[in-house]
């Protein structure tokens, strides 16, 4: 046990030799230093062998230049891209991803809350409330103006909201391919309804809707228009105005998905997505004042942070989010085909 | 150069006096060439170097003060890790071989006798393959810090990076140095042999 303590101390006391050699290690660090030097022969032979090593590189002669680098004439100045493109560019990322945890959620609620035919009739109550919520949602669509033209699912909604009218048979609008079509229809709003509750609102008090990751900050608004279930009209009048209602229509239009129009719409919408959210988008990016556009400005205090920096490489925000988009991205790509080969099935399955 | 002087050149350069910037690189250009020289070989180190100057000039508007020695080596570290990093993904031009077609140690000295100055070349073509053996971070370091002689602080500048992770580098690329020369005591000039 000792011997492993003291390997452990010459092993760190061997890392400080080279601070030690250019008097820049701490006066506490020294005096430990200077009193194992005068008990570890190993440790005094190369602190030694250093000291020669880096004298040899001292003794390195600096050339002479070969010719004057003076410019002749003034290079033309560099393009960069300006704020407003790196910040749409950062928002579009961002959207981007945003998107893809949306949908990502809806998969996976479609899956987890699954309701069997005989729940169906049940849900009427639910799908009531639920088929009011949504309209709230859609009401606020017209701030964005591409999100209105996937709205060829109103019909369907208007059926199921004002009128009470919910008798499943009667889908015209939702004609796709197949009579149990109607069953995944009402299943999606109630994925929809639930998807949330289920993955991000374990209290089931909090708004269901709020798939908008917390980094988009449209959740407050979209409190109103889901907390009061009941879904007076004036709810949506009460977010149109909200400064960032995008989100809010954006976060509801995710959640339209599993119905009949399959998961392209989603990608459809990422434009819009983006369009809105990079308006909101702080200017974050700070770009380095040297060169080179991938230089990290590491922010590690401790040697030994600098060294574990070291070993594994520094993790620059822009790859952290290029590596979660491309995490979710992929992990979309593979719930998309799951959840359509389940549908398949389920539809090949309840087919006569 | 005096500091002041330098000050004021910079701010004429970065309002558009060519001139002034010209004086600057007068004054760095040395130190930029050197450090391409070791990181890239003298085939390469000119068009560093160029490139640097270029660089310089069409960013001197990011400058913001402080040193401007540091910020031009970061620039030059930058594009010589740039070119490191291209001539990787093609193995043909390794550095090996841009060592051996011109090798940086070949700098005159002045030295008048002739044995001296072929047993300073044999150590100075030990340590050029020895830093050849080094991630390019660490050469970087050790060259800036061993070679040119750049403070801790001015490190942290040139690299970019704190100064632990300064220090971090000069131990593991000086250790790794050490190892070199120690492997191949034999080897080195008797005058520059380590001592056992």
């Amino acid at each position: 046990m000792l011997k492993v303590f003291l390997q452990f101390r010459h092993r760190r006391f061997r890392r400080d030799l080279s601070a030690y050699l250019d008097g820049v290690l701490p006066q506490r660090a020294r005096r430990r230093l200077d009193a194992h030097l005068d008990s570890c022969q190993a440790c005094h032979q190369e602190l030694t062998e250093l000291r020669s090593t880096v004298e040899a590189l001292g003794s390195l002669p600096m050339a002479e230049v070969p010719r004057s680098f003076a410019l002749s004439a003034a290079p033309i100045a560099e393009v960069r891209p300006r704020p407003t493109a790196r910040r749409l560019e950062f928002g579009l990322r961002l959207a981007t991803a945003t998107a893809a945890f949306a949908l990502t959620l809806v998969l996976i609620g479609d899956f987890a809350g699954l309701p069997g035919a005989g729940e169906k009739e049940e849900m009427r109550g639910g799908l009531l409330s639920a088929a009011q919520e949504t309209p709230a949602a859609m009401e606020a669509a017209p701030a964005a103006p591409d999100i209105k033209s996937i709205q060829p699912e109103e019909p369907l909604f208007g059926q199921y909201g004002p009128s009470g009218d919910v008798s499943p048979p009667e889908t015209p609008a939702a004609e796709t391919e197949a009579p149990p079509v109607e069953t995944p229809a009402a299943e999606g709003m109630a994925a929809a309804d639930e998807t949330p509750a289920a993955m991000e609102a374990p209290p089931g008090e909090t708004p269901p809707a709020e798939e908008t990751p917390p980094a988009i900050g449209a959740a407050p608004v979209e409190t109103p228009a889901a907390d009061e279930t009941p879904a007076e009209p004036e709810a949506a009048s009460v977010e149109t105005p909200a400064a960032n209602e995008t989100p809010v229509a954006t976060a509801a239009a995710p959640v339209e998905t599993p119905e009949p129009y399959g998961t392209t719409e989603t990608y459809q919408e990422e434009p819009t997505v983006g369009a809105g959210v990079s308006e909101e988008q702080p200017p974050e990016e700070k770009m380095t004042e040297g060169a080179g556009g991938e230089e990290q400005t590491e922010a590690y205090a401790s040697y030994d942070q600098a060294a574990a920096e070291e070993e594994g490489g520094g993790l620059s925000r822009e790859e952290a989010v290029r590596w979660l988009e491309i995490g979710l991205g992929a992990g979309v790509g593979v719930l998309a085909v799951v959840w359509a080969l389940a549908r398949l099935q389920r539809s090949i399955g309840s087919r006569p | 150069m005096v500091i002041a002087d330098e000050a004021q050149l910079v701010r004429s350069s970065q309002s558009g006096d060519l001139d002034a910037f010209n004086a600057l690189v007068q004054v760095h250009q040395r130190q930029v060439y050197n450090l391409c020289l070791r990181m890239l070989g003298s085939a390469a180190a000119e068009d560093a170097t160029q490139d640097t100057f270029i660089t310089a000039y069409r960013r001197l508007s990011n400058f913001r003060g402080g040193n401007f020695r540091a910020w031009l080596l970061r620039i030059a570290a930058n594009i010589c890790c740039d070119a490191l990093r291209h001539r990787r993904s093609r193995p043909a031009a390794s550095l090996e071989a841009a060592l051996e077609a011109g090798s940086p140690t070949d700098v005159p000295s002045p030295l008048p006798n002739p044995e001296e100055e072929a047993l300073r070349r044999e150590l100075g073509r030990h340590l050029q393959q020895g830093l050849a053996t080094l991630p390019a971070e660490q050469r970087l370091a050790i060259i800036l810090r061993d070679i040119h002689g750049l403070s801790y602080e001015e490190l942290t500048e040139a690299l970019g990076c704190s100064l632990g992770t300064v220090k971090s580098r000069i131990a593991r690329g000086r250790a790794r140095m050490r190892e070199y020369l120690m492997a191949r005591r034999e080897l080195l000039p008797r005058q520059f042999r380590l001592k056992q």
